[in-house]
């Protein structure tokens, strides 16, 4: 008898609501279910303020959810503590996020490595540098290491993003709006860039996105309305 | 990548928020650290005056009411062990560089002693450089290094001066310019061996003098100027005191100015610490004794070279009963109280304290006050200025009872049983004399045979003239009372009491603040000398009661200066909101700079790192930023100090009496400045830090964007890209 193994993420009757003054609360999510399996991608379509963003940051372990539960490789991350948590964002998943949130202080290859500062060692090895330049090489930002994410544009930024977040090889990207703030050639080359990377890489993907041809190319489109996914 | 690098471009990029967390350490460790070497400035500066006040005397007998023999000093020096310089080198001799070779060449000067001067070493030219250096710039610190050397060295014998020190007001020979409250101190070159540099030679015999220069200054005086120097001559009794003699006897000395002494020479020289200089005149010991009267006398000691405890040994051992103006004298034979010693003071009246001493010491010893009193009256008839001794218990029945002799009987026509008047000056306040009157009653008339003036203790213009109409005891005396009879009493008796009362009855009537005594008889043994009852006397006697002991002046003045008012903490008192000021400045800064990036936060959380590895790496730029802004502000804390001290001796000089203070700074009071500083700037960060919300990563990055910030140039290119 061979156990099949744990889906690579998991949520289970996931709701979320927050207070609004007095003894109410505005529920965002629920009842949301989903099981993403390792190498899938999945957009998650909706309105604004439907609660896109908010399902990804629970499956990212930014926010923790008001009731049901998420698992990563069947692992409950609710029960983790907080450095637990912080290791699996840092090795198990990958974030890029509409605003790239690169820091402006630092090169691109130094935004590449930033992750790898939250290990205990606290310092890149020569091999992650070498993986860093090679995928600044396949996004096509190796000319562009060195430059500050001032002299970059929206859509390098964004790959910039991408390559940081692929940087500790995780096992799931997740990626909420990356083309929001992109024109559409740029929208158009980072949705390549995400495609090409499940399909080479086999990460996982979850993309939350308002944009239908960015969502075409995943494996699973699904939308989110009233709370619910479908 | 590492976390220094990621620090460092930050604290870069952010400059402009960091300077203001910068400058907001560096103003509450400037103001911290500086105030705290103010208070550094304030003890050296008083350690400075201190040593510079006194030089190389570590203890020395203050000038008091005595006069003692001037040959006690050499007495003392020859019995004080010649110690190490390891136990008795003063403080800041272990502070001379390369000092053996110093001590060694100090040691050859004082082989001889008439060849005795302190000149710069032959050997070690750095040492004499400082040297010279000390006596150019009138700085002290080297010049006060050779007398301690000096004073320190290995095997070298202690330096004690005696020395004369008096009261006396200089003016000019015209009269232009006068000095009052001058301090003439009669000095001989053992005095100078203790300088911190010697203000010159003065002859023992001549007429020369030297002044501290605030007199020079005061009077206008050069080398070569005239002045006249007036000076009371000293009584051993206190002007104050009942029978003191004449009030006024001052003396004129005429000298020239030879040299002037700065403050490296004894010019600041005082035993009292005073941040003003006194006005001093230097003149040779011999001739101010002679002037005065006080042959072979000093009043004060100096001491240098040696501790203060085997000073006072010596001394115990040496001392003389002269030296606290005491002799110890047979009383004629057939005085009518068998064989007796008597001591007396020339002091008139026997030190209080000295007497309890000499009484519990000598078996059956018994007081004697003799007084003169200004008339012995029997109704109509009246006897002036006559010897009155109290003695012994009441004779008789009663305490009021009065014996008298023949003589005074047949002059007032008294017997046993008259009721006799004498009137008296009772002391008051200061000088003020009250004429009181007391009765007694005639127990008894007793034949005078011979004189006994040896009753009458050494009144001061009285014991040493001839007539009655000479007399000058310090009392207001009426001469056209005095009667030929009176006059030829004197001419054969002298100071024979014509009347003795009970020594109660007398002490009642005539007891003052001198004492109430004016000897202490008390019967000799078979055989004893007056010499060895003496010496019974003495072994008695604690001198240290009387005054005459060293005190330990140098120690007491640098301890004085470690005890002054802390200036370090009344600055930082006065600094208080101002360092408070701008440590809320730096905390508010940096809570700022927090604010700023909090999606910079929430995306290092998002990225992996713990809540406690973020706050660490914006603390630890705090921490960068403190520790830069301490360093440069505990530097700038020497430049507040030494601004602090420039307006104290400009601006606020008149509220510090003039004094001169040096910059000085303790490493140890620069490191708790700095620390301190740092300490409390890093608190005030924590806290700040400590408050900020526990916001979820997504909370965290929703807080806004982070401005890439178009601008590059605006970062500093602290480190090169890669």
């Amino acid at each position: 008898m061979t156990h099949s193994p744990p889906p690579l993420l998991e949520l289970r009757s996931v709701g979320k609501s927050y207070p609004s003054g007095g003894a109410g609360s505005v529920a965002v999510l629920n009842e949301v279910n989903l099981v993403l399996n390792p190498g899938e991608s999945v957009a998650i379509l909706g309105p604004s303020g439907c609660g896109k963003s908010t399902l990804l940051n629970i499956a990212g372990a930014l926010d923790t959810p008001t009731r049901g539960q998420v698992l990563l490789e069947g692992v409950d991350l609710q029960a983790l503590s907080e450095r637990e948590l912080a290791a699996v964002r840092n090795r198990r998943l990958g974030l890029v996020f509409q605003m790239h949130h690169l820091l402006p202080q630092c090169t691109v290859l130094e935004n590449v490595l930033l992750p790898t500062l939250a290990a205990p060692a606290g310092r890149p090895g020569p091999e992650v540098i070498r993986r860093a330049d090679e995928l600044l090489e396949r996004v096509g930002l190796a000319a562009r290491r060195s430059h500050r994410p001032g002299q970059l544009s929206g859509g390098e930024r964004q790959r910039a993003a991408v390559v940081r977040a692929l940087i500790n090889e995780p096992a799931l990207l997740l990626a909420d709006e990356p083309t929001g703030s992109l024109d559409h050639a740029s929208a158009e080359s980072l949705g390549d860039l995400l495609a090409g990377l499940n399909r080479d890489s086999g990460v996982a993907l979850v993309v939350v996105t308002h944009s239908t041809e960015l969502a075409a190319r995943m494996g699973r489109v699904l939308r989110i309305c009233d709370g619910l996914l479908q | 990548m590492t976390v220094f690098r990621f620090i460092i471009r930050s604290l870069a990029y952010r400059w402009r928020t960091q300077l203001g967390v910068f400058l907001g350490t560096l103003v509450a460790a400037a103001i911290l650290t500086g105030s705290l070497l103010v208070g550094d400035s304030v003890r050296f500066s008083l350690e400075q005056m201190a040593r510079s006040r006194l030089g190389g005397v570590v203890a020395a007998v203050p000038p008091g009411e005595h006069f003692f023999r001037e040959r006690l000093a050499e007495e003392v020096r020859l019995e004080v062990p010649v110690t190490s310089a390891r136990s008795q080198a003063p403080a800041w001799e272990c502070s001379i560089p390369g000092g053996s070779s110093l001590l060694l060449d100090l040691q050859k000067h004082n082989a001889p002693e008439e060849n005795r001067r302190l000149e710069p070493p032959r050997q070690g030219r750095s040492q004499a450089g400082a040297w010279e250096r000390g006596r150019e710039s009138g700085r002290g610190l080297p010049a006060l290094q050779h007398a301690g050397a000096f004073l320190g060295a290995p095997n070298a014998s202690p330096v004690i001066a005696p020395v004369l020190m008096l009261r006396a007001t200089v003016s000019l020979p015209d009269g232009r310019a006068r000095a009052n409250e001058v301090e003439l101190i009669g000095v001989d070159r053992r005095f100078w061996q203790l300088a911190p540099t010697p203000a010159g030679a003065i002859s023992e015999t001549s007429d020369s003098f030297i002044a501290n220069d605030r007199l020079a200054s005061q009077l206008g005086l050069k080398p070569g100027d005239a002045v006249i120097i007036r000076v009371e001559k000293p009584s051993l009794l206190s002007r104050d005191a009942p029978l003191s003699g004449a009030a006024e006897n001052t003396v004129a000395i005429r000298a020239r100015l030879t040299a002037v002494a700065g403050p490296d020479q004894f010019g600041r020289f005082s035993l009292r610490a005073n941040q003003v200089p006194p006005l001093t005149v230097f003149v040779p010991l011999r001739a101010l004794q002679e002037a005065v009267g006080k042959q072979g006398c000093a009043n004060a000691l100096m001491a240098g070279g040696a501790e203060e405890t085997a000073l006072n040994a010596a001394l115990r051992k040496v001392w003389d009963l002269a030296d606290l103006n005491l002799e110890v004298r047979d009383v004629p034979a057939g005085a009518g109280f068998g064989r007796l010693a008597e001591l007396r003071s020339e002091r008139v009246f026997l030190d209080p304290a000295l007497a309890t001493s000499a009484t519990a010491a000598l078996p059956g010893a018994s007081g004697v006050l003799t007084y003169l009193v200004n008339e012995i009256r029997l109704g109509s008839r009246a006897t002036p200025y006559s010897m009155v001794t109290a003695v012994g218990e009441a004779p008789g029945s009663g305490a009021n009872e009065i014996v008298i002799d023949s003589w005074l009987a047949a002059d007032l026509n008294a017997k046993p049983g008259d009721d006799l008047a004498l009137r008296y000056f009772a002391v008051g306040v200061g000088r003020q004399l009250t004429e009181q009157t007391a009765h007694f009653r005639v127990g008894r008339v007793f034949p005078l045979n011979r004189p006994s003036p040896e009753w009458m203790p050494p009144f001061p213009g009285l014991a040493e003239v001839d007539n009655c109409r000479d007399w000058e005891p310090g009392i207001p005396i009426d001469t056209t009372r005095i009667r030929p009879k009176d006059e030829e009493y004197w001419r054969v008796y002298r100071g024979t009491p014509k009347a003795f009362i009970s020594l109660r009855a007398g002490q009642a009537l005539w007891s003052n603040r001198f004492g109430n005594l004016t000897a202490l008889r008390f019967p000799m043994a078979g055989g004893e000398t007056a010499r060895e009852v003496a010496r019974r006397v003495r072994d008695a006697i604690d001198p240290r009661k009387s005054g005459l002991y060293f005190q330990p002046v140098l120690a007491a003045a640098l301890k004085a200066g470690r005890e002054s008012d802390d200036f370090g903490m009344l600055f930082v008192s006065l600094s208080f909101f101002l360092i408070a000021a701008a440590l809320l400045l730096t905390a508010l800064l940096f809570v700022f700079n927090i604010e700023r990036r909090t999606a910079e936060a929430g995306l290092l959380l998002a990225l992996g790192f713990t809540r406690g590895r973020v706050r660490r790496l914006l603390f630890m730029e705090g921490v960068a930023v403190a520790v830069c802004g301490t360093f440069f502000g505990a530097v700038a804390g020497t430049l507040y100090t030494r601004l602090a001290l420039h307006g104290l001796s400009t601006v606020w000089k008149q509220a510090i009496a003039a004094m001169e203070f040096h910059y000085h700074a303790e490493p140890w009071t620069l490191a708790v400045g700095t620390a301190s500083s740092l300490a409390a700037a890093l608190l005030a960060m924590w806290f700040a830090a400590r408050s900020h919300a526990r916001r979820t990563p997504s909370d965290l990055l929703a807080g806004g964007g982070i401005d890439v910030g178009q601008d590059v140039t605006q970062a500093w290119p602290v480190l090169p890209e890669r």
